[in-house]
C-alpha cells in the first residue's frame, strides 16, 4: 500500500520536470522580444533592461532554465510585470475561491450523476431513462459561456432569485457552480449508467439474487460498488474540464479566482502571472489525480496487486 | 474478392447508423452547417461586415432575420459566416491532432521498448496539463488569430489520440493475423498500414468527431475569452461575448450565436454515438 503511494509519488518527478520545462519556455514561444512583447512598442530602453535582467533573459538558455528551476524549488517565480506583486503567492490567494467553485460544482455533478445514472440504469428504457439520457446530451453539447448567460438572464435579471456576479455569499456561489457542473453532471450520468447496466449483467449478480438477498442490498452493496469503478477514474479527468471551465465561468460570473486572474493577465501580457497559472493550475491538477488513484485502491482492491 | 467484402461490411455499418434516428438528424444538422460554411457567399442574406449604425441592436425583420448587432450587422450573415470559422477550425485540429497522434500512438504501441517509454514520457506530461488552460497561455503568447488557435488546440489535442491508439495496438499487435503476417516476412512498416491501421480506425473515427465537437467548443471558448479569433472576423464564441453586454436590453444578440454553437456541437455528439453503435461490433472483435 506505502510502496504503490511512495512509487506513484516517485513517478511525478519526471512529469514535474517536464511541467516546469514547458512553462519556462512559454516566454520564448513568443514571435519577436518578449519584452517589447510585454511592455508594449513605447517603453522606454531602461524600463527594458529593468525587465530583462529581472527575467534573467540577458543570460544563456540553459542558465536561465536552471535559474528558473532553483527559484522555483524556492517557490519564487518573479513578479507579476504590471501589480509588481509576487507571482506565487499571487496566484495562490485566488486558488481558494477557484478550488471552492469546482468542489461546489463537482458534488452537484458526483451527486446528480450517480443518482439519475443509478435510476437510469435500474429502470432501463423508462420514460425518466429517456428523459436523463437526453438531457445528458443537452449537457454535454451545451457550451458553459452561454448556459451562464441563460442562467443570468432567466435567474438574476428576470425572476431576480439570485445574485449575477460577486462572490459574498453562498447564494454567489449557486449559478456559477451549476454551470460549471451541468455538463460534468451529464459525462457522469451516462457513465455510471453504462457501467452500472453492464455490472447488472454479471453472474454475481445473479448469483446474489438467487440467494435471496434484496434487491436493494444487489444494487448498491453488489452492482454499485463496482459500477462506480470507471466513473472515479472519469472524476479525477474531468478535474481538468474543470478548471478549464473555470476560466470562462468565473469570466461571465466576476467571481475572484485564479481563471479571472490568469485571464486579465493574458490580456495585458504578463508572462509571468500566466506561467504562474499554467504551472500552479496544473499541479493542482496532478495532485487531484494523485489522490484519484489512492482512492481507486480502497475501492478496488486489485489494483493493490498489479 | 476483398473489395466485395470491404464494402458489405461498409454497408452493414452504414445501414445500422442509418437505423439510428438521432444519428440521423445529428448529419442532417451537421451538413446543414457544411453547407453553410461552402457557400456562405451565396446564402447570406447580407454582407457579415457591413455596419448599420442607425439601427443597431434592433431584433429580427424581414431585411434581417435574426436582427442585428452591436454595429448593426446581420447577425444570420455572421452565424452563416461563423460557420467557416467554427468547421475550419474543428476540422483542421481534428486532422492535424489525428495525424501526428496516430503516427506516435502506432509507432510508440507496436514497438514498445525504448521508444514508447520516451513517446508516452511526453504524452502524460502534456496530458498532465489542463487542456484549455494549455492552449489558453499559448494564445497568450502566440497571438490571437485563427492560424495559432489551430495549432494551439491540436498541440493540446494529440496527446489524447496518441494514448488511445497505442493502447489499441498493444492489444492487435498480439492478435494471430499479425503474427502470421511476420511469420510470412512482412516488414513492420507493411504491417502497421496494412493490418495495424485498419483496425485501429473505427475507433479513431468515433474519437475524431467527439473531438471535432470538443475543437469547435474551445474555439468558441477561447473567441468568447478574447483569446481567439479576433474581431471583425464573425466567430461564434466573440459574438456571445460581445452580446453580454445587452443580455438584458437585447438578448437576441448572444441567444442565436448561442443556438448555432449548441446545434453544432450536439449534432457531432450525436453522429459520434451513432458511430459507436453502428462499429461497436466491430470493435469487440
Amino acid at each position: 500500500m506505502l510502496r504503490y503511494i511512495v512509487r506513484r509519488v516517485l513517478m511525478l518527478v519526471p512529469i514535474f520536470l517536464i511541467l516546469s520545462f514547458i512553462t519556462f519556455s512559454l516566454i520564448y514561444i513568443v514571435p519577436g522580444d518578449p519584452v517589447i512583447f510585454m511592455l508594449g512598442e513605447r517603453a522606454s530602453q531602461e524600463e527594458i533592461a529593468t525587465i530583462r535582467a529581472a527575467l534573467g533573459l540577458d543570460k544563456p538558455i540553459h542558465i536561465q532554465y536552471l535559474n528558473f528551476l532553483w527559484r522555483l524549488l524556492h517557490g519564487d517565480m518573479g513578479r507579476s510585470i504590471f501589480t509588481k506583486l509576487p507571482v506565487i503567492p499571487y496566484v495562490l490567494s485566488k486558488l481558494p475561491a477557484t478550488i471552492e467553485l469546482a468542489v461546489a460544482s463537482l458534488l452537484i455533478a458526483v451527486s446528480i450523476g450517480i443518482i439519475t445514472g443509478i435510476i437510469s440504469a435500474i429502470k432501463q428504457n423508462s420514460i425518466f431513462d429517456e428523459f436523463c439520457r437526453f438531457f445528458s446530451l443537452f449537457g454535454i453539447s451545451m457550451p458553459n459561456f452561454w448556459l451562464g448567460l441563460i442562467l443570468i438572464y432567466i435567474f438574476s435579471l428576470w425572476l431576480r432569485w439570485l445574485p449575477p456576479s460577486g462572490s459574498e455569499s453562498l447564494r454567489n456561489l449557486i449559478l456559477p457552480a451549476f454551470t460549471l457542473g451541468v455538463s460534468m453532471t451529464a459525462t457522469i450520468s451516462r457513465l455510471t449508467r453504462s457501467s452500472m447496466l453492464e455490472v447488472l449483467r454479471m453472474n454475481y449478480i445473479v448469483t446474489a439474487r438467487a440467494k435471496g438477498l434484496r434487491e436493494r442490498i444487489v444494487i448498491y452493496k453488489h452492482a454499485l460498488r463496482n459500477a462506480l469503478i470507471p466513473v472515479i477514474t472519469i472524476v479525477g479527468l474531468q478535474f481538468s474540464y474543470l478548471l478549464g471551465g473555470a476560466f470562462i465561468v468565473e469570466t461571465i460570473f466576476a467571481w475572484p479566482g485564479m481563471g479571472r486572474l490568469a485571464v486579465e493577465a493574458m490580456r495585458q501580457r504578463d508572462i509571468p502571472v500566466v506561467q504562474g497559472v499554467l504551472l500552479i493550475g496544473t499541479v493542482t491538477f496532478v495532485f487531484v489525480n494523485l489522490i484519484v488513484d489512492i482512492l481507486y485502491m480502497y475501492i478496488d482492491p486489485r489494483v493493490r496487486y498489479e | 474478392m476483398k473489395k466485395i467484402e470491404m464494402s458489405s461490411e461498409f454497408l452493414i455499418i452504414l445501414r445500422r447508423f442509418r437505423r439510428n434516428r438521432l444519428s440521423l438528424l445529428g448529419s442532417i444538422i451537421f451538413i446543414v452547417f457544411v453547407f453553410f460554411a461552402i457557400f456562405a457567399d451565396f446564402i447570406s442574406p447580407n454582407d457579415p461586415y457591413e455596419m448599420h449604425l442607425k439601427t443597431r441592436l434592433s431584433g429580427p425583420s424581414s431585411r434581417f432575420p435574426l436582427g442585428q448587432d452591436e454595429f448593426g450587422r446581420c447577425i444570420l450573415s455572421r452565424i452563416i459566416y461563423g460557420s467557416r470559422v467554427s468547421l475550419t477550425v474543428g476540422v483542421l485540429v481534428v486532422l492535424i491532432s489525428m495525424s501526428i497522434g496516430l503516427s506516435v500512438g502506432m509507432i510508440s504501441g507496436y514497438f514498445g521498448g525504448f521508444i514508447d517509454t520516451i513517446c508516452m514520457r511526453i504524452v502524460d506530461a502534456l496530458l498532465a496539463f489542463p487542456s484549455f488552460l494549455l492552449a489558453l497561455a499559448i494564445m497568450a503568447v502566440l497571438g490571437q488569430n485563427i492560424f495559432n488557435v489551430i495549432l494551439a488546440l491540436s498541440l493540446v489535442g494529440w496527446t489524447g489520440v496518441a494514448r488511445l491508439v497505442r493502447g489499441e495496438v498493444l492489444s492487435i499487435r498480439e492478435r494471430m493475423y499479425v503474427v502470421g503476417a511476420k511469420a510470412i516476412g512482412a516488414n513492420d512498416f507493411y504491417i502497421i498500414l496494412h493490418y495495424i491501421l485498419p483496425n485501429v480506425f473505427p475507433t479513431v473515427i468515433i474519437y475524431g468527431s467527439l473531438m471535432m465537437a470538443g475543437a469547435i467548443l474551445q474555439e468558441a471558448g477561447l473567441s468568447f475569452l478574447g483569446m481567439g479569433v479576433q474581431p471583425p472576423v464573425p466567430s461564434w464564441g466573440a459574438m456571445l461575448s460581445a452580446g453580454r453586454a445587452y443580455l438584458r436590453s437585447h438578448p437576441h444578440i448572444s441567444t442565436f450565436p448561442g443556438i448555432a454553437i449548441f446545434l453544432n456541437v450536439l449534432a457531432l455528439n450525436l453522429i459520434g454515438d451513432g458511430l459507436r453503435d453502428a462499429l461497436d461490433p466491430w470493435l469487440k472483435r
